[in-house]
């Protein structure tokens, strides 16, 4: 069986709300919003669409049924997924357009946990909730001193990941934290969950993002230069906490072999990284776990500046989730393509990109990994 | 037990998976569910062995001793009963048994450490429910 998806699905459109606070904005009607803005970035309307994948907001609301009576359309390939993180969601879609099941799908993702408050703080009324372990924090904090006490990273060198998601957030008008923060400044911040400081962790905002995929063939008839998947690649830990060591997420090394192995493609070839930060600990661990750094090693290869701006392998050039904006990764993607357009502005438009790859996780039950390229082979 | 009425979260001490462990916690037992065919443990409470995909099971007690796996400490508190025990410690504890609990390290802290060595304890906070924590044992 021809299993090689290589160059066949093309991203074709991208497009989103503004970033931030959207009061009286559902997270379908943000879904909608962003799907007409991508359709516009496609030159398509909604006509060409026969295809539809929705990715769930936090509340378990913007499902397909939920989104298809504003959408207006009822296409003959419609799915949810629960935690769609641009990556699950990408693949999803690859495989329906691959299969001929689809030619042209619209990917969405809503939110609007910031101006409904969403209680990211709760815990389940277990032992570990009553005891007070809470927030997305409180795991990546064990997660992170157990690494430190293990291999000796110190604060600084971990503070790279958030002082470079600023550094780069400053260069994008979408980003919402845009203020400097220098190392001194990062590391004179007292501890939320200790190891972790505040920057460490994701912000929350409100907002809609859109992508829309269709086949190789279809894709040079768009205005756009196309996007193309080179690989893609899963991993479960869905035993989740009932796995020893859960947290060292180990499993992610799987979805690392497969993508390499099926492309053929090395961490030497990958121009831009771009990782789903909810913490920057979980960047940590998928920048050694795909192998950009050995293990216990990763640290020090932030420190010597690699992803930085002017650095040889930048990361998440729009900030990020810890500077700009809450999407679950899904603008991480947006913002990969437009580097590899070369549109993403005097500022921050890294020269001569042509392959990035795009790592994404929910917590410690998934991780999934794209590699796309305006070259299709 | 304090004075003031205990204003942390509190755990469903009735749920049927669960109760065993809870109720075994007031007489100062640490307990696990152990698979009454391949004698595996587990915490908490699943409706089938995740080893041998066998059902039966029952509660049994387990090792009091165990070592730190890692800890946070939370420097604010997520919920408002937390915000007079700032900054306190979370850790997940292996016990002798090999089985992993998330709990609060209650006493002096000055030996905190991954691998650092632990004892059960146990805290009334209300009538019906106990929170099983941990103190690290002296150097």
């Amino acid at each position: 069986m021809d299993t090689n998806i290589r160059g066949k699905v093309a991203i074709v459109g991208i497009g989103h709300t503004a970033q931030g606070e959207l009061p009286g904005q559902s997270p379908e009607l943000n879904s909608v919003l962003a799907i007409k803005e991508a359709m516009k970035d496609a030159g398509i309307d909604r006509s060409a669409l026969d295809g539809l994948i929705t990715c769930k907001s936090v509340q378990g609301t913007n499902t397909d049924c939920q989104v298809g009576p504003l959408l207006g359309i009822n296409p003959r390939y419609a799915q949810t997924l629960d935690y769609g993180t641009c990556n699950f969601s990408i693949h999803l879609a690859v495989q329906a357009i691959a299969t001929g099941m689809a030619d042209t799908v619209a990917l969405c993702y809503g939110a609007n946990a910031r101006t409904m408050k969403f209680p990211f703080g709760f815990s389940a009324p277990n032992l570990a909730g009553v005891s007070g372990l809470m927030h997305v924090g409180g795991p990546a904090a064990l997660a992170l001193q157990r690494y430190k006490s293990l291999y000796g990273m110190t604060d600084e060198e971990f503070g790279w990941i958030a002082v470079g998601a600023r550094e780069w957030a400053r260069r994008n008008p979408i980003a919402l934290f845009r203020d400097p923060m220098s190392m001194a400044d990062y590391l004179a911040m007292d501890y939320l969950i200790e190891p972790l400081r505040r920057p460490d962790l994701t912000m929350v905002s409100d907002g809609g993002v859109s992508l829309i995929l269709t086949s190789a063939e279809r894709a040079a008839d768009f205005p756009n230069k196309p996007v193309y998947i080179l690989g893609m690649s899963e991993a479960s830990q869905i035993r989740g906490e009932f796995t020893p060591s859960y947290l060292d997420r180990e499993f992610l090394g799987l979805a690392s072999r497969q993508i390499w192995n099926s492309t053929g493609l090395t961490q030497s070839d990958i121009d831009l990284l771009y990782i789903q930060d909810p913490t920057a600990f979980w960047v940590l661990q998928m920048i050694e776990h795909f192998g950009f750094a050995s293990l216990g090693e990763g640290g020090k290869w932030l420190a010597e500046g690699h992803t930085l701006p002017g650095g040889s392998l930048p990361l998440n050039t729009n900030g990020g989730q810890l500077s700009e904006c809450y999407m679950w990764g899904w603008m991480h993607i947006v913002e990969a393509v437009r580097q590899l357009r070369g549109v993403a502005g005097a500022e921050r438009q890294v020269p001569g990109v042509e392959i990035a790859m795009y790592l994404s996780t929910q917590t410690w039950f998934k991780g999934g990994a794209s590699i796309i390229s305006t070259h299709k082979g | 037990m304090t004075e003031k009425a205990y204003n942390k979260p509190i755990p469903d001490v009735d749920d049927p998976q669960m109760a065993p462990f809870w109720t075994a916690a007031r007489d100062r037992r640490l307990t696990a569910q152990q698979c009454t065919s391949c004698k595996s443990y587990r915490y908490p409470a699943l409706e089938i062995c995740p080893t041998c995909l066998e059902q039966g099971a029952e509660w049994v007690d387990v090792s009091q001793e165990g070592t730190i796996w890692s800890f946070a400490t939370y420097h604010r508190a997520f919920h408002p009963g937390f915000k007079e025990d700032l900054p306190y410690v979370v850790a997940i504890v292996e016990n002798a048994d090999g089985v992993r609990y998330t709990g609060r390290i209650l006493g002096p802290r000055d030996d905190l450490a991954v691998g650092a060595k632990v004892r059960a304890l146990f805290v009334d906070c209300t009538d019906r429910f106990t929170l099983p924590a941990w103190e690290l044992l002296g150097a």
